[in-house]
């Protein structure tokens, strides 16, 4: 600091002592005692600067906003992305291979045992002598895979880390594609042939960018490649767009955009100097006046602009397409000569037309609109304009975020669209589900000789007019369940086949306010529980009150939100998410489980609760891809999961999110039938 | 869900970051002028029309913010071979002005391209920033003509160059 500001001093100075000089100079009449090397050497200081700039130009010294790209859909883990990013690792990086190799094979070790044990029918232990012994198929490659497994890390392990590293990773990552391709193959599970030349390549490619590896180029040039995503605070340079503040001032900064034009004025003073050319020295001063005009700055006052947004309804339905309307007026009594607006629209959200930006210039008073209509997602929005305003010049930035008043509801409407099946474990009040019991009721179940005290309405008179006698007629008992959504909301589940798409937790959710519907109209109990780091827990009732309040808990519950918890790694400090449920859990309730089934802790969750007596049915969003190996490893364990699950005696409807979940229930009930 | 199907068809609209075209075209403009202005010697105008290659490239081929300011970089030393080569005052004046505007406009081409969007009305801001550029270049050209017809024959070579030096370090320091 001290350094720069002497270096400052006298820069400034020898500027003074050279402008005086000149001026001195026009009154003496021989203006060259010291000879002409006296004026090239500044001359060529002036050159000397100019590359500096030029350099300190090209090096990209201009500071401007990055804006996010609030259009584009949310940027969601693909399920399989972890492996392929491990794969990625070990084969490219050379980074973490003990660890990810671990983990790899301990992965391939549980899924091969499901895959040879649900061929098989075996035990755990046969499957595993089969999956070592190589009988489980006639890959070698395969084969290989699983009988290295031992001997690759323990005997040649740290040798090969030493010596012939390279290959044994890369015989490692061939093994263990072929491997993969094997048990799809071998346990019957359904995935299209894998390009090789285009799959992986293309994959990989977006794992280097999400690694932040990427060729540093334009984004852009990813566009002809599937759908594009973005997270508001990831891809701008805004750190939070939460604010509770009408107005947030978020930076004030030089763009140095003018520094090139410095450049220029530089090297024509010094190329005018050197040569002696009074004409070029006269239109350096051409870019020495624009170098002040850029350095001439006022503050442009956004704090007096006023944001409008008209929604076309302030409550609206997930999936729903609202209009947007906003409307920026300028009260500041000057002028806004450089105003670049993008609406930060939430992340979960997508524009389907317009356009939620606009660049223009304000007088003072005036006012400009844009509109565009969005695809709206359940929770309680406000959302700010992200707003960069610059003065004439560019010189200065100025970006604030400014929210308007305006609030959008967006809650499910719990509206049936489907008949959920619902097993017959009931409770003691009266409701839809047939039981085997007779009772009060409508349908016909029996009749029986005559107690005391039965109701008088259900006495057989026929029989008592034929025979005389007193007969009492049974109907079948209806009877209402008790039933408790459950979710899994955790972290793994935030997973969607595409960014486009919805994730596990919004399929989840869109089918659950439909269940709930359902289950409601039938007449039973419905709770609502998430096992999530935050803990969400709605016990079963009835009533258009509870009704209600389960419109507002999928609409505004943070365990449920479309947005994954603090998108980080929270696996520190472990606590089991189901801890909390489990407390409070009726013994007889029935459960409802929606989850995509992407680790094996949701399956164990579910075999769990169906030990503990809970009738389970697990509800699960198909999100799996087959484009890449880690995705196809993924989409096979979530198959033997499925079918593990099954063999337990837990129903699963194993829901396609391209089909309809109607088709997907009825499908799953031939098979309970 | 009936209701889920009808929503996939819903997809977001396109976002593409080229720089505006407005700005593009004037900056294009703008350093084909310089290039005319440094046409007294062919060889300059050979190196500067080079340059506006690599502007039009930069700014409507290659999306490459680089290749535009080298490109207008190429064409200031046009101006300036130009003037070395005994080019006229008033053309040296115009042609740096010419130069200057077409690195502003393009860079604020490629500046809320980056900001903004292709589908974003960006017309009247573009208009404003590139009017006022070209209003205090025409005060500083002025300025210039007034210094230079009442102050150029008492101001002899050096003492113009000593005084031109010293503002430029004025300049660089406040600049920091």
């Amino acid at each position: 600091m001290d350094v720069d500001e002497a270096l400052r001093r006298i820069i400034m100075a020898a500027g003074i002592v050279l402008v005086l000089g000149g001026g001195a100079l026009i009154f003496v009449e021989d203006p060259f005692p010291w000879g002409i090397t006296v004026i090239i050497a500044p001359g060529l200081l002036a050159l000397l600067f100019a590359a500096l700039t030029v350099r300190g130009r090209l090096q990209g010294e201009i500071v401007e906003t990055v804006m996010p790209d609030p259009e584009r859909p949310p940027d969601n883990e693909r399920p399989g992305d972890q492996v392929d990013r491990m794969l990625y690792e070990m084969t490219v990086l050379r980074q973490g291979v003990q660890e990810n190799r671990e983990h790899l094979e301990e992965r391939m070790q549980r899924l091969g045992v499901a895959v040879v044990q649900d061929r098989r029918d075996c035990s755990p232990t046969e499957a595993e002598r089969v999956l070592q012994s190589g009988e489980w198929t006639d890959n070698e490659d395969a084969a290989a895979f699983f009988q290295s497994e031992t001997s690759a890390v323990d005997e040649a392990g740290f040798a090969n880390a030493l010596t012939g590293g390279r290959s044994d990773i890369d015989t490692f990552a061939y093994q263990f594609r072929v491997a993969v391709e094997e048990l799809l193959r071998v346990g019957e599970i359904p995935a299209q042939e894998l390009e090789y030349d285009s799959g992986p390549d293309s994959a990989l490619g977006r794992i280097l960018q999400r690694l932040g590896l990427g060729s540093g180029g334009s984004s852009d040039d990813e566009g002809d490649e599937g759908v594009q995503a973005n997270w508001n605070t990831a891809d701008s340079s805004i750190d939070s767009f939460d604010t509770d503040e009408p107005f947030e001032d978020v930076s004030l900064h030089r763009t140095n955009r003018w520094l090139g034009v410095t450049a220029f004025a530089l090297f024509a003073v010094g190329a005018g100097v050197v040569t002696y050319n009074p004409g070029l020295m006269m239109a350096g001063t051409v870019g020495v006046a624009y170098t002040i005009y850029g350095r001439i700055t006022a503050v442009p006052a956004t704090d007096q602009l006023t944001v409008e947004r008209e929604l076309e309804t302030e409550d609206a339905e997930p999936g729903e397409e609202v209009e947007v309307l906003v409307t920026v007026t300028n009260e500041s009594g000057s002028m806004l000569p450089d105003l670049r607006m993008v609406d930060a629209v939430p992340d979960s959200f997508v524009v389907t037309d317009g356009c939620p930006r606009l660049h223009t210039a304000l007088r003072s008073g005036a006012s400009a609109t844009f509109s565009y209509k969005v695809r709206v997602e359940r929770g309680e929005h406000q959302w700010p304009l992200l707003c960069v305003a610059r003065d004439f010049s560019g010189g200065a930035e100025r970006t604030s975020l400014i929210t308007p008043e305006s609030k959008l509801t967006v809650t499910p409407s719990l509206k049936v669209t489907n008949k959920v099946p619902v097993r017959a474990q009931t409770t003691m009040y009266s409701g839809d589900i047939n039981t085997r019991q007779g009772g009060p009721g409508l349908e016909f179940h029996s009749v029986r000789d005559y107690q005391n005290g039965d109701p008088m309405n259900r006495i057989n008179w026929k029989k008592l007019a034929q025979t005389g006698e007193l007969a009492t007629i049974d109907f079948r008992q209806e009877k209402a369940a008790t039933v408790t959504l459950l979710f899994d909301t955790r972290q793994s589940s935030y997973v969607a086949a595409e960014p486009g798409e919805p994730h596990a937790v919004d399929h989840s959710v869109h089918a659950a306010s439909d269940v709930f519907g359902a289950l409601y109209d039938q007449g039973n109990l419905v709770g609502v529980a998430a096992f999530d780091t935050v803990p969400c827990w709605f016990s079963a009732g009835a009533g258009s009150e509870h009704l209600e309040k389960a419109r507002m808990l999928f609409a505004q519950h943070p365990a449920l939100s479309p947005a994954p918890p603090e998108r980080q790694n929270v696996e520190g400090q472990y606590i089991d998410p189901m801890t909390h449920v489990l407390r409070r859990l009726q013994s007889n309730s029935q459960i409802f489980m929606f989850t995509p089934l992407a680790d094996d802790y949701a399956m164990e969750v579910a075999s769990r609760l169906d030990s503990q007596g809970h009738l389970v049915t697990v509800m699960s969003p198909d999100v799996t891809t087959d484009r890449t190996v880690g995705q196809r490893l993924t989409r096979a364990e979530r198959t033997a999961r499925v079918r593990y699950l099954r063999q337990r005696g837990i129903r699963v409807i194993d829901w396609d999110t391209d089909e309809q979940l109607r088709l997907s229930i009825d499908r799953a009930k031939t098979r309970w039938a | 869900m009936s209701t889920q199907n009808s929503d996939e068809e819903l997809t977001a609209i396109e976002v593409t970051h080229s720089p505006t075209t407005v700005s593009a075209v004037l900056a294009t403009l703008a350093a084909i002028l310089a290039v005319f202005a440094s046409s007294t010697s062919l060889l300059a105008m050979g190196l500067g029309a080079f340059g506006l290659v690599a502007v039009v490239g930069g700014l409507f081929v290659f999306d490459s913010e680089r290749a535009m300011a080298v490109g207008t970089g190429i064409v200031f030393v046009g101006v300036v071979l130009s003037g070395i080569l005994g080019s006229s005052l008033p053309l040296l004046i115009m042609g740096s002005f010419a130069t200057i505007l077409a690195f502003d406009i393009g860079q604020n081409a490629f500046s809320v391209g980056r900001q903004m969007s292709d589908e974003t009305e960006t017309t009247r801001g573009e208009l404003v920033h590139a009017s006022a550029s070209l209003a205090v270049g025409i005060v500083i050209v002025g300025v210039a003509a007034v210094v230079y017809i009442a102050a150029f024959e008492g101001l002899s070579v050096s003492s113009l160059a000593f005084l031109l030096l010293g503002a430029m370090l004025l300049v660089w320091v406040i600049r920091q």
